[in-house]
């Protein structure tokens, strides 16, 4: 019942200066791969050290107009055209610029009720199993979800 | 005869209302390429900046902050208390919209930054175009307005145009001019974009203070031409165009600015914050020009 025991040891992870959209690309084929959908992943630097993790919703953070909160509400104004303006402007973009750079992690022996709560607690779908200051793997809530549920059943 | 009082439809509203709260924070030792990335992913003009010893607030960075550190020749890996300024100018949170506009007109400053009620913390920013949108929500909600001309005093009010309000002195420049160049452009005339033209005088891109700073992110140098890191193609509008179509382009596309395109030149450039000061909304429906459309 520790994170060692059901983290992912084959991970995939992004470099900072990747493009966004080399980074989806690279989500989606993660979960063409493993079968399951990935929605983020850890981003390491050259000398291979975490520095960041790109999720789903940094990117949507990212195209969220900012003034969405006004015309959403109106039903004579398309957003449409808009839209295409800001896919036009995530080609410039990076992994670097949108990654979340203040990341909790765990480490291997941490229990993972212990890991349930930091997710709950951060509002965090996936956590970075750091050992002596090197990822070692990642838990992913689905996976933490499943394995509790079934001790449950067992139960 | 009696004298009408004109009833302001920004009477009675406060800051509150209208400005963004939470505001995102970083430690004074953050290197200017991180800074740069949350302009990036924030969209945002300016960032406060907290002590790494007291986490209070105590300075800002603005996107000029960061062009100055690029034209300087200062590396994007220095600490951006390196550059900060500050610190910021605050209103509170309980201050009517129309005290902060003045401030922020006599100023001539692009945001003020707000105060909570109770506290000296801030709580959140305020700039034109969160003006804007809120007076738009207000207009278009209005009931008592028509969408009509109104007659006041026996004369139809005649409805803005792009014509009356732009300017027409369009800061450009070459696609060959250099970053450097650009920059510089842009601190003498105060402006925050600059519009690019080809050989034939015709536009051909913007270069903003944000394109600006991410390539000083991006490790170009000061000596790259203006073509490199230009969005293409411009944004336009028409002299004949309603103001109020005009406000919603720049709202719903979250931009700064629109140049006006006559043929194939542009004669004028209309921004956000130049309409915003111009006119501060006094109800049409209660008998006075107003901005927003209804």
């Amino acid at each position: 019942m520790i994170a060692g025991n059901i983290m992912d040891t084959r991970f995939r992870f992004l470099h900072p200066d990747q493009s966004i959209v080399e980074a989806i690309a690279l989500l989606r084929a993660a979960g063409d791969n493993t079968g399951k959908k990935i929605f983020g992943m850890m981003v390491l630097d050259e000398k291979d050290h975490l520095i960041g993790m790109l999720s789903m919703f940094d990117i949507l953070l990212y195209i969220r107009p900012k003034h969405i909160g006004i015309f959403g509400a109106m039903a004579d104004v398309s957003p449409e055209p808009l839209f295409r303006n800001l896919l036009g402007r995530v080609k410039n973009v990076r992994v670097e610029d949108l990654m979340s750079r203040d990341l909790v992690t765990i480490g291997p022996d941490t229990h993972l009720l212990v890991v349930m709560d930091t997710m709950i607690k951060k509002h965090v779908r996936r956590l970075p199993v750091v050992e002596e200051g090197r990822v070692v793997g990642i838990i992913y809530r689905s996976e933490l979800f499943d394995r509790l549920m079934e001790k449950i059943m067992e139960a | 005869m009696a004298r009408v009082k004109l009833r302001n439809i920004l009477s009675g509203i406060t800051v509150k209302e209208a400005m963004q709260a939470n505001m995102a924070h970083l430690p004074e030792n953050t290197p200017l390429k991180a800074v740069i990335s949350h302009f990036i992913k924030y969209k945002t003009r300016t960032v406060l900046i907290r002590g790494t010893r007291d986490g209070q607030i105590n300075g800002m960075v603005s996107r000029t902050d960061l062009t100055g550190a690029f034209y300087a020749g200062l590396s994007v890996e220095i600490p951006v208390s390196g550059i900060m300024t500050g610190p910021p100018v605050t209103c509170r949170a309980s201050d009517s919209l129309e005290a902060a506009m003045e401030t922020m007109k006599s100023g001539r400053m692009h945001q003020v930054y707000v105060t909570g009620t109770e506290t000296d913390q801030i709580a959140g920013l305020l700039d034109w175009s969160d003006i804007m949108g809120l007076l738009y929500r207000y207009c278009r909600a209005c009931t008592r307005s028509g969408r009509r001309e109104i007659k006041i005093q026996g004369q139809n009010l005649p409805r803005l145009r792009v014509r009356d309000v732009m300017t027409q002195q369009v800061a450009r420049c070459e696609t060959y001019l250099h970053l450097a160049g650009v920059i510089e452009v842009l601190s003498e005339r105060q402006i925050g974009a600059l519009l690019v033209t080809d050989t034939d005088s015709r536009p051909a891109g913007v270069i903003s203070k944000t394109d600006l700073i991410v390539a000083y992110a991006r490790g170009l140098g000061l000596n790259e031409p203006a073509r490199t890191i230009m969005n293409s193609p411009v944004t336009v509008c028409k002299e004949s165009d309603l103001i109020s179509e005009a406000i919603s382009r720049m709202l719903l596309f979250d931009i700064q600015r629109l140049f006006v395109q006559t043929g194939h030149r542009i004669t004028g450039v209309l921004s956000l914050s130049d309409v915003a000061r111009l006119r501060s909304g006094t109800c049409r429906a209660c008998a006075a020009g107003r901005i927003a459309e209804n």
